[in-house]
């Protein structure tokens, strides 16, 4: 049991980073938390479904070419209502009118819910405000997000029903915010 | 004749913190989870260990999915550093991350405790993972795993406010001593694990993260920073911690820390606070050695830091 032979390989480095980096995204919601870099020149979507994504869950991927990068992973492809992942690079008209049918979980499964993975702008100002408040925030936080309509935070509160509901990573250039479904988002 | 050490050469087909790329990967996307539904318990998928299960099996695999190098780690049993479970679970994960150890709380990135929260107050992003024997808070008042389930997902815990208000009917207080349930973001019930009622407070709205894992039960569920967790009490029967009044630790002097009783051979009882870092760290500061000691959960006067919690 010689820790020489135990190396702590680039892989399983960037694998750790990324996922502290998510966990700690979700322990404190509205804080920003940098991804590592990835040796293979990866996007952030690429680099967390890789993190998260094995022969046991499923993902979902409107975009053809990040849909093939994560297929790699050995994940099941599937519809947006069944996937455990849900990948939106761009929260378009379509990838809104998903939303509503995302699991949810169950009352008995509440874990059974998905993860959405959305692609958004951290540096606009112009986006419209959210002060987030929960578990994981002092006080509250505010937060912009650019390319996350106020359309995304309504359908968020209809269909949450905690504990049932979705959680989000928000995610742009190499920055992951979370939003579990315990953040209680107005949108000023 | 060769030496066990010879017999047992390295093997170079460990990976890295023990755990393969396939168990950490489910681990972890299961403590995501349980961070998102605090107080929940997510299944996991508990992995075989050279330990035996009931050992802190879930606590270690949950510290081995997130341990590196750039961490500092502390490991715990009932407050003591150099307890036997303790100090051959250090040497484990020392071994198998190739990580620094502390014995100060201050100084850790990831503390794993049996049955103790440290009496200083941990700070943003310090992760403690709490070994738990029995996730199910349940299991005293519903014995069918699967009814306790349906209870939790109803919030149905009728059966824990009887028993309570049974055991007040009967003893006149509370006779659960530790694994004192406690509802979490106003949701569900959790064993906040077997720490003593004094350590229940140190969860509520704390800054830190807080993983629970049972390895037997393949469960694991968390407290995350800054979320409510109170106690089951009733409005004129407020939850109490243990009433260690008047005792005085033999080695610091202080009082209003968690104490372990030691019975002397001709009668009478001494005092020593349980947790072993903070009290090495009071020594050193005695003999004026430059220590850092952090605020404490409770000050010098028994008070709790979060005015009008404990009523």
């Amino acid at each position: 049991m010689s820790t020489a032979a135990l190396a702590y390989t680039h892989a399983e480095a960037t694998a750790r980073q990324t996922f502290l980096a998510l966990m700690w995204a979700f322990s404190y919601p509205g804080r920003a938390r940098c991804l590592p870099n990835s040796c293979l020149d990866e996007d952030d979507f690429t680099l967390i479904g890789r993190t998260l994504l094995d022969l046991e869950t499923s993902y979902f991927c409107p975009d053809e070419a990040l849909a093939a990068r994560l297929a790699r992973c050995g994940a099941k492809a599937l519809a947006a209502s069944a996937a455990a992942y849900v990948f939106l690079p761009h929260l378009d008209e379509a990838a809104l009118a998903l939303i509503p049918h995302v699991k949810i979980g169950t009352h008995a499964l509440p874990d059974e819910s998905a993860t959405l993975i959305i692609g958004g702008d951290f540096d606009a100002p112009d986006a419209p405000e959210c002060i987030c408040r929960g578990p994981g925030i002092e006080d509250q936080v505010r937060l912009r997000i650019g390319g996350v309509p106020p359309a995304f935070w309504e359908l968020r509160r209809q269909t949450i029903c905690y504990p049932l509901g979705f959680d989000v990573f928000f995610v742009h250039r190499g920055r992951v915010v979370g939003c579990p479904r315990t953040t209680q988002v107005e949108v000023a | 004749m060769p030496t066990i050490a010879e017999l047992a050469s390295p093997n170079p087909g460990y990976s890295y913190a023990f755990l393969d790329e396939f168990a950490k990967r489910e681990l972890r996307r299961r403590i995501l989870k349980a961070i998102a539904i605090p107080g929940y318990q997510v299944p996991y998928a508990s992995r075989e260990l050279p330990i035996a299960r009931g050992w802190g099996t879930g606590g270690l695999q949950v510290t081995l999915s997130l341990v590196g190098p750039d961490d500092v780690v502390k490991v715990i049993d009932q407050g003591a550093d150099d307890s036997v479970n303790a100090a051959n679970l250090r040497r484990f994960v020392a071994r198998m991350a190739g990580v620094a150890t502390t014995t100060d709380a201050l100084n850790a990135t990831l503390i794993q405790s049996r049955h103790r929260i440290p009496e200083e107050r941990l700070q943003e992003y310090q992760t403690l993972v709490l070994q738990v024997p029995d996730p199910e808070p349940l299991r005293s008042v519903e014995h069918d795993i699967s009814k306790a389930r349906l209870l939790h997902a109803e919030a149905d815990y009728g059966l824990l406010w009887l028993r309570l208000y049974e055991q007040l009917v009967r003893y006149r207080r509370v006779t659960l001593g530790a694994s004192y349930p406690c509802v979490v973001n106003g949701r569900y019930v959790m064993s906040p694990s077997p720490i003593p009622r004094w350590d229940v407070p140190k969860l509520h709205r704390a800054a830190h993260l807080t993983l629970l894992s049972a390895g037997r039960e393949k469960r694991v569920y968390a407290v995350p920073p800054y979320t409510d967790v109170r106690p089951l009490e009733f409005a004129d029967v407020p939850f109490r911690v243990e009433d260690q009044r008047g005792w005085t630790c033999r080695h610091t002097g202080l009082q209003h820390k968690f104490m372990s009783e030691l019975p002397q051979p001709g009668g009478g009882t001494l005092y020593e606070i349980s947790d072993t870092g903070f009290v090495e760290k009071v020594i050193a500061r005695s003999r004026a050695a430059e220590v850092s000691i952090g605020a404490t959960y409770y000050d010098d006067a028994g008070r709790f830091y979060i005015d009008g919690y404990l009523r």
